[in-house]
């Protein structure tokens, strides 16, 4: 069960979208798809215990960002999206915690 | 065998004519690795340069010691034939090894150097499991690796 500071934001709604940065490092071939896809290993919690972090779609937008803004900086990057709905299938819970210079900041918490 | 060294190694007495650099480490081994298996050697060495937050998410260095025992995994599970795997660092310094081919999806995650986590899906036969290695037993490991190399 998450902690009660993980306590699911029900303000965003199912609908929302969850985006996270994949580095090049995680880029597998998948031959059974036929395409190239982001290992599991790019959806694990932070290391340091704490959910997985993510953008808050809909908070980039109010923000006047773009998608790609979040991957300024970060060459061969990509951007993922799931919905909040698809994480709250998987029993996570999803908590917005602003960063000082990210608004957007955004935890996926559960195992 | 394979063991990590520091880079001071040879200086104390340790022979790392048979090793490769892995970040400011060694993997030495005691014999010559096999031909077929110098790619993915090389690429589990280049998972030593990864330095603090190569993920942009707080990724965390890759433990030279994990390094070491994907390398001795992989000589004990694969030969020639075997179907090569995908070679990926995991945020908390671990090393993933993955297959996804011949409708068979396996993942093997050497988490600690203590701790291997498997999962393997059968996407035309429906089997599927997950499992850790206890006491150093490969074989289911061994077997699911037959399977896809059996279907090639």
């Amino acid at each position: 069960m998450p902690e009660s500071s993980d306590a699911d934001d029900l303000s965003i709604a199912d609908e929302s979208a969850l985006w996270r940065r994949i580095p090049p490092r995680h880029f597998v071939l998948d031959e059974n798809l036929g395409r190239v896809r982001p290992s599991t290993a790019a959806f694990e919690n932070h290391p340091d215990g704490s959910g997985m972090s993510v953008f808050l779609g809909h908070e980039v937008a109010a923000g006047g960002r773009k998608p790609d803004d979040v991957l300024a900086g970060h060459e061969n990057y990509a951007l993922v999206a799931i919905t909040a709905g698809l994480a709250r299938a998987w029993r996570q819970t999803i908590v917005h915690r602003p960063l000082v210079d990210e608004p957007a900041h955004a935890e996926v918490c559960g195992q | 065998v394979v063991q990590s060294v520091d880079t001071a190694g040879a200086s104390v007495g340790v022979d790392v004519g048979l090793g490769v650099r892995f970040g400011n480490r060694f993997l030495v081994f005691s014999r010559p690795t096999p031909e077929w298996f110098a790619g993915m050697l090389d690429q589990i060495c280049e998972l030593g340069n990864l330095q603090e937050n190569w993920d942009s998410y707080g990724g965390r260095p890759i433990d030279p010691q994990c390094a070491q025992v994907a390398v001795k995994l992989l000589l004990s599970i694969m030969d020639e034939d075997t179907p090569r795997p995908a070679v990926v660092p995991t945020n908390r310094g671990g090393i993933q090894l993955e297959w996804h081919c011949n409708g068979i999806d396996l993942e093997v995650a050497v988490q600690s150097p203590s701790r291997i986590q498997v999962a393997f899906e059968d996407q035309r036969g429906g089997a599927e499991w997950e499992r850790q290695v206890e006491n150093g037993d490969l074989r289911p490991l061994v077997s699911a690796l037959q399977e896809i190399a059996k279907r090639k």
